[in-house]
């Protein structure tokens, strides 16, 4: 008879600890597999090499995969159409940036090792903050795709960066316009927001956007980012009995906690700064529709636009379903560095820099131009307010959402709904 | 009594009875085969991927029983193809293994489903809250209360109360002894490691609603449901249990007075039951384990 050896309890502790401890450095060492890039072919002319991160994996893998695919998307419209500078294609060197510290890494291996000419993307605000003083490190243009922290355009805005994706106020200020016009009985608001940059931020800045309207804070959380239940905090805010809750979660986090706060009925008026479409079709269409609300977001893909239509034809072909907005703010990033890139006549970091501080106007794909503001490098642009349809209405596969609102209206100038003036503290 | 402390305790009790189902199946898996299961948690997510694609088939019912025995298959089939090759070896070695089981089961999962979370609907009957005179609860919620609780007892019954789980529990103490009688462990060991893994699918299957299905679900719950074992005290049915649901209740309560803390509040917790009792909190002394 063999003796099987076994394993004792000390041994079983001692496992425990060892591989948790593993399992947090593969965390931080994984190397997940980088997306199908956009290649250029083969060519006289050398490509522009765009070093690209996103987070594919973790609580905003969601927005990451849109990311991933929108430039993608946008470059490969770029190309296909002969790409710039007389011939010159761009080619993507995507990379997962899981966390801050990853996206530290991957910065550093795309600017040394790659040696690209631009950098694009992000999702997390705390990664973003990481890149971007990487990307002043190596004077590489950073093209900010997707993280909404204000601290970006604030103490933390840089020469070198350029952000695409809609500050925390600008998305603040498109709901609270809205909601101060449509809900100005619900004065009391109670905030649970994703503790770290990109939620802290929103918190304050909603915060203090409410106080101008005369509505309330009751209550707020600040909730680790990857929770995956949120009954007590659920219970938390039933208890306190707010007439809004203005959900300042982001990713994996806003669509599980409106799935829970939809199972325990849904009692209060549900707005969010960030209504990204990924976000919320991350949520069964009935769920959403039994929640209701609205939120901001930069684009919606059936904004009426010919640049939407042709891209939102493009993106399909490729992801089978609509595009998101993040996706679209990916792809509308590569338009915008192309065009830098044809006007400029090359590469070189200051002249595109010059370039976009010019005042130049870019066609975003929804009606009114934006550009880039002069204070912080923020894009200039007009915001959707969505709302979700009616339940009854709600019979699309993708369409859950009707514009509201444009912001700002067409006579008010695309600064109004920006950081102002007065309270940037951004040195370029 | 004040509801919303009720609603707490409510929702402790919930998530609690949640890890129970899991770690039941990492202790039983434990006590009979001495194998740490890593992958217990990949396990989870598997249950959850699973319930969904016979949900959106079947339909949710059907699904609640079929999901975890198409699991629990799984689990048979990889304990008998593999796994037993790592009894006679030294123990690290089936640990080893079921690690990276788990590293390449999330990624598997990636690759078939996108790394993109799937949304799944509790069935329109559980949807919605349910009223308890003037205390309001999750109607789902309280399913998955009901079921699990169901589940437990269930599993006790077959553990203590029938021929074959007293060969289990009399293989899990003394392995030799049984031999020696003439019964032969591997079958047993088979349907145990399957068992287990049942049960972590059935958990998978009822998170999925509350949460979404993606390859990472079951990352921190695995990690969760350790410490509710190691609190327990290892081979421990009812101490798991026990562990579990006061792990839900100090997840829950601390939420609500430091949310920072939540996560890492059942660590302290363990460290404070591992200070005074190292065997857990009903962690007998095992012969085989010492």
């Amino acid at each position: 008879m063999h003796e099987e050896k076994q394993i004792t309890r000390r041994h079983f502790l001692a496992a425990f600890s060892t591989v948790a401890a593993g399992i947090a450095l593969a965390a931080c060492a994984q190397q997940p597999a980088t997306p199908a890039a956009t290649q250029a072919p083969a060519a006289a002319k050398p490509a522009i090499k765009i070093g690209h991160l996103t987070p594919r994996t973790g609580f905003l893998a969601p927005a990451g995969f849109y990311s991933s695919i929108g430039v993608i998307v946008g470059f490969d419209m770029i190309n296909n159409a002969g790409g710039v500078l007389g011939g010159r294609k761009f080619d993507i060197i995507a990379e997962d940036s899981v966390d801050a510290g990853t996206a530290v890494q991957k910065t550093i291996k795309l600017c040394e090792k790659d040696k690209v000419d631009f950098l694009m993307g992000e999702i997390n605000s705390a990664s973003a903050l990481a890149e971007t003083e990487n990307a002043a490190k190596y004077q590489k243009i950073f093209i900010n795709t997707g993280a909404n922290s204000d601290q970006l355009r604030q103490d933390k805005c840089n020469h070198y960066s350029f952000h695409i994706e809609s500050s925390n106020t600008q998305s603040v200020k498109a709901c609270m316009y809205y909601l101060s016009k449509n809900k100005a009985d619900l004065k009391n608001y109670y905030f649970p927001y994703s503790d770290y940059a990109f939620g802290q931020n929103l918190y304050q800045v909603a915060k203090a956007e409410a106080a101008k309207y005369g509505f309330k804070e009751i209550g707020n959380d600040p909730i680790p980012t990857g929770t995956t239940e949120f009954s007590s905090y659920i219970q938390k805010i039933k208890s306190a009995k707010p007439d809004i809750i203005f959900n300042c979660l982001a990713g994996t986090d806003w669509q599980v906690f409106v799935k829970q706060y939809a199972d325990a009925g849904a009692p209060f008026y549900h707005a969010a700064a960030q209504f990204e479409t990924n976000n919320v079709w991350g949520v069964p269409r009935d769920v959403m529709g039994a929640i209701g609300g609205i939120g901001a977001a930069v684009w919606y893909f059936k904004v009426d636009d010919p640049g939407s239509v042709k891209f939102v034809e493009e993106a399909t072909k490729k992801l089978g379903k609509p595009p998101d907005d993040q996706c679209y703010k990916d792809a509308i990033g590569a338009t915008l560095l192309a065009k830098a890139v044809d006007a400029t006549g090359g590469t070189d970091t200051e002249k595109v820099i010059k370039y976009f501080e010019s005042g130049a106007e870019f066609d975003l794909w929804k009606g009114r131009k934006g550009k880039f503001s002069t204070q912080d490098h923020q894009l200039l642009q007009t915001m959707y307010t969505l709302q979700m349809k009616p339940k009854d209405k709600l019979t699309d596969q993708w369409d859950w959402c009707d514009v509201a609102y444009v912001n700002p209206g067409p006579n008010d100038p695309l600064e109004s709904i920006h950081i102002a003036k007065a309270d940037s503290v951004c040195k370029l | 009594m004040d509801l919303s402390i009720l609603g707490h305790l409510a929702n402790g009790v919930d998530l609690g009875l949640r890890y129970v189902a899991l770690a039941l199946g990492l202790s039983i898996i434990f006590g009979m085969i001495g194998l740490v299961n890593f992958a217990h948690g990949a396990v989870y997510a598997v249950g959850a991927y699973v319930a969904m694609i016979v949900t959106n088939q079947l339909g949710f019912w059907p699904g609640l029983i079929i999901s975890p025995i198409v699991v629990g298959l799984l689990g048979m089939i990889l304990e008998t193809t593999i796994l037993r090759r790592f009894y006679k070896g030294i123990p690290e070695l089936g640990l080893l293994f079921t690690f990276g089981l788990a590293l390449f089961t999330e990624q598997a999962l990636r690759w078939i489903f996108g790394s993109s979370p799937i949304p799944v609907q509790a069935p329109p009957d559980l949807a919605g809250p349910l009223a308890f005179g003037t205390f309001i609860y999750s109607k789902y919620r309280f399913f998955t209360v009901v079921a699990t609780i169901l589940v437990i007892a269930g599993l006790w019954w077959f553990l203590e109360k029938t021929p074959y789980g007293r060969v289990i529990r009399a293989g899990s103490r003394d392995p030799e002894m049984v031999r020696m009688l003439g019964i032969n462990l591997s079958p047993v060991m088979t349907v145990v490691f399957g068992l287990g893994i049942a049960l972590a699918g059935f958990a998978g299957l009822l998170a999925a609603p509350l949460s979404q299905v993606e390859p990472a679900m079951g990352n921190a719950v695995g990690t969760a449901a350790f410490v509710v074992v190691v609190i327990g005290g290892l081979g421990s049915f009812w101490g798991v249990v026990i562990s579990g649901i006061i792990v839900g209740q100090v997840i829950s309560l601390t939420r609500i007075f430091w949310p920072q803390m939540a996560e890492a509040s059942i660590y302290f917790l363990m460290l404070l039951v591992l200070l005074m009792r190292p065997r857990g909190l009903f962690g007998e002394r095992w012969e085989r384990f010492e």
